[in-house]
């Protein structure tokens, strides 16, 4: 039997590949790939969901409130990597935010200064048991301890809401909103990132809908935005779960007390470790072509009378998906080979926990950036797609590459091993051994 | 002379926290530091505490507690220890005791952490991170015992974990890993803190049984 059907039948019969398959399969029909709805025509008068559009007249009011509304309570929401950070202003910070809200306001520093934590009455308490309330006034206190109340006139009460300048440009707008999001250390809603999605949510027209809708037809064929949904879930399972695979295929040898033997064998070290990668590659992207014919199939069933591309599936399944596969085995198999120890779990879950969570304002697609697990995680947003085609297809082409060269760099360390001139952890090991000591049995 | 049975089972423990807890300790502690990196921990309300430590932290249970058994993975190392007078069910006992302890240690010092930045948490918070590291080792342990195969005793909690941040938490009532940051009591944290000892418990009986039957 060959090399690589050898290897192929040691991962099909491993636990982690069968864990691997039922978890693949169950996830995604847990989340409703087996459960679609057909693509239908929108109806004039019906409601069509909300989009983010970047409309000044919507997003500058609204934006600009709700920052001075954070900066009077001191308290700022910011998602650095997707998870909620509180952020408090010390006073040198106050300060420079208070000049961003009187340039974005038109309103004075001092005014904005002194509004915050002000109340909008004012009491005076005297000896700890009588007290006069006034309200809406601007009491200050004498220098003979008595006070004076200013009821008319220019009153310090700072303004319940506020508006954008009236001469700010969307240009300078922007600009200091990313100064603000600077200020509290990224990631806040006044960033580039959240900005838009988070003020700027207008209702989809009929037409807009009817636009979509066209362009799943024509541009997709129907099966495109279903498969960049299947591309979306199956991603988070590719992006961690093939690790284990690798690790357990990488340790296998060692375990089993083999390895020496095969040390010694004259096949190169080229061919093993690539065909064992090989093997480890086709075999994880086994379930995920079968999901795919799956998939092909309820959409010509849901869908019947449109024209639909029987290949899509498939050739999203290989673009988008291969690269994150090849990609996550890749690192399993250098870790394990660098360190003969399961680390490569660690470092593939520290990844996916960060793709993950820092993708989180990515959802719909569109923003597919420099993240191991792209996400487009709705049916549609075909022109999101199409008008960020050209990073994504970078993005997919910088794994495929990265993982080849980890398996590279692996060749290289297995034939350091079969030389023996590297020797993984007992190398470690050796460092920290003190001399004299009796090593570990 | 012989030694006492103190001298002996402390023995145990200090040469498992040298040999084999050590590196794993080491990984929870980074763990540890990184949790300021990552996350805000300064006036976090009880909900936004909540999500280091149960999102965070209590993946230091899986790292701690799963390789309880992993020193006798070796075929021949197993026969050698298990020909001892000292069995090998007192010595997981004792690393299990060790490992959980270790956890505790670490998820008071993540509290603690929080506390220290003025955010509010208290000791369910310690129970919340704790009952999700035991359970998500005591997962780990238990996998390892069935399969020994170290890939898979890590895979089934991070797997469990996955799921949990994936899917819909109804699906998964009192085992559901970050219900004190969804606002829900934490009651039902005392069914997975129980669960993963029963699972802890569980990993060293397997092992036990299966040196017996061989």
């Amino acid at each position: 039997m060959s090399l690589f059907l050898r290897e192929c039948k040691k991962v099909l019969l491993s636990i982690p590949y069968l864990i691997f398959v039922v978890v693949f399969i169950g996830f995604l029909m847990s989340q409703g790939l087996c459960r679609l709805t057909p693509i239908e025509e929108p109806s004039p008068g019906g409601s069509y969901g909300y989009k983010s559009a970047e409309i000044p007249e919507i997003i500058m009011p609204a934006a600009v409130d709700a920052l001075y509304q954070n900066y009077l309570a001191n308290e700022f929401t910011a998602y650095p990597i997707g998870f909620y950070k509180n952020v408090k202003l010390n006073a040198g910070e106050r300060e420079k935010m208070a000049e961003i809200l009187s340039e974005l306001t038109g309103l004075p520093v001092a005014e904005i200064e002194n509004s915050a934590g002000q109340p909008s009455g004012a009491t005076v308490q005297q000896d700890g048991e009588n007290s006069i309330q006034v309200e809406g006034g601007n009491i200050t206190e004498n220098p003979d301890g008595s006070f004076t109340v200013n009821p008319g006139g220019e009153t310090a009460n700072a303004p319940q809401t506020v508006s954008p300048a009236p001469d700010l440009s969307y240009d300078r707008f922007q600009e200091l909103m990313n100064e603000a999001d600077r200020l509290l250390g990224g990631g806040s809603d006044y960033g580039e990132t959240y900005r838009t999605d988070r003020f700027g949510r207008v209702p989809v027209t009929y037409e807009e809908a009817l636009a979509q809708y066209n362009d799943i037809l024509s541009l997709d064929r129907v099966s495109g935005s279903y498969a960049r949904y299947f591309c979306d879930y199956s991603g988070i399972i590719l992006g961690i779960i093939p690790v284990f695979i690798s690790v357990a295929m990488g340790l296998k040898d060692r375990r089993s007390g083999v390895r020496d033997l095969i040390y010694a064998r004259k096949t190169s070290s080229v061919k093993i470790v690539c065909t064992r990668y090989l093997a480890m590659v086709v075999c994880s992207f086994l379930p995920v072509l079968a999901f795919s014919g799956y998939l092909t199939g309820e959409i010509f069933s849901l869908n019947p009378g449109l024209s639909i591309d029987g290949t899509a599936v498939f050739r999203y399944a290989l673009g988008w998906l291969l690269p994150t596969l090849m990609t996550s085995l890749a690192v399993g198999m250098l870790f394990t080979e660098l360190t003969d120890t399961p680390v490569a779990i660690l470092v593939q879950v520290g990844w996916f926990f960060l793709n993950m969570f820092g993708s989180l304002a990515q959802m719909n697609g569109g923003g597919y950036s420099m993240d191991l697990i792209p996400r487009h995680n709705t049916i549609g947003n075909t022109r999101g797609y199409y008008d960020h085609f050209a990073s994504l297809l970078c993005n997919r082409v910088f794994y495929a590459v990265l993982a080849i060269l980890l398996v590279l760099v692996t060749v290289f360390l297995y034939e350091q091993k079969r030389r023996g001139k590297y020797h993984g952890i007992d190398a470690v090991r050796k460092i920290f051994r003190r001399r004299g000591q009796q090593p570990a049995a | 002379m012989a030694l006492t049975r103190l001298e002996k089972y402390s023995a145990v423990a200090v040469s498992n926290l040298r040999h084999n807890l050590a590196p794993h300790l080491l990984l929870s502690l980074g763990f540890l530091l990184l949790t300021p990196v990552i996350f805000g921990v300064n006036d976090l309300d009880a909900l936004a505490a909540a999500v280091p430590l149960e999102y965070f932290v209590s993946l230091t249970g899986p790292i701690l507690l799963t390789p309880i058994i992993l020193p006798e993975q070796d075929e021949a190392v197993r026969d050698v220890a298990a020909a001892r007078e000292t069995g090998l069910t007192p010595v997981y006992l004792l690393r299990a005791a060790t490992s959980i302890l270790a956890l505790l240690c670490i998820s008071l010092s993540a509290v603690l952490m929080l506390w220290a930045g003025n955010c509010q948490v208290d000791s369910s918070s310690v129970l919340a991170v704790t009952a999700n590291g035991v359970f998500l080792g005591g997962l780990g342990a238990f996998s390892y015992s069935l399969c020994r195969n170290i890939a898979v005793g890590y895979m089934i909690p991070v797997l469990y974990y996955v799921l949990n941040f994936a899917g819909n938490p109804q699906n998964f009532g009192p085992f559901y890993l970050f219900s004190f940051s969804q606002g829900q009591r934490p009651d039902g944290k005392w069914v997975l803190s129980i669960t993963g000892f029963v699972l802890t418990a569980g990993a060293i009986v397997v092992s036990h049984l299966r040196q017996k039957l061989r």
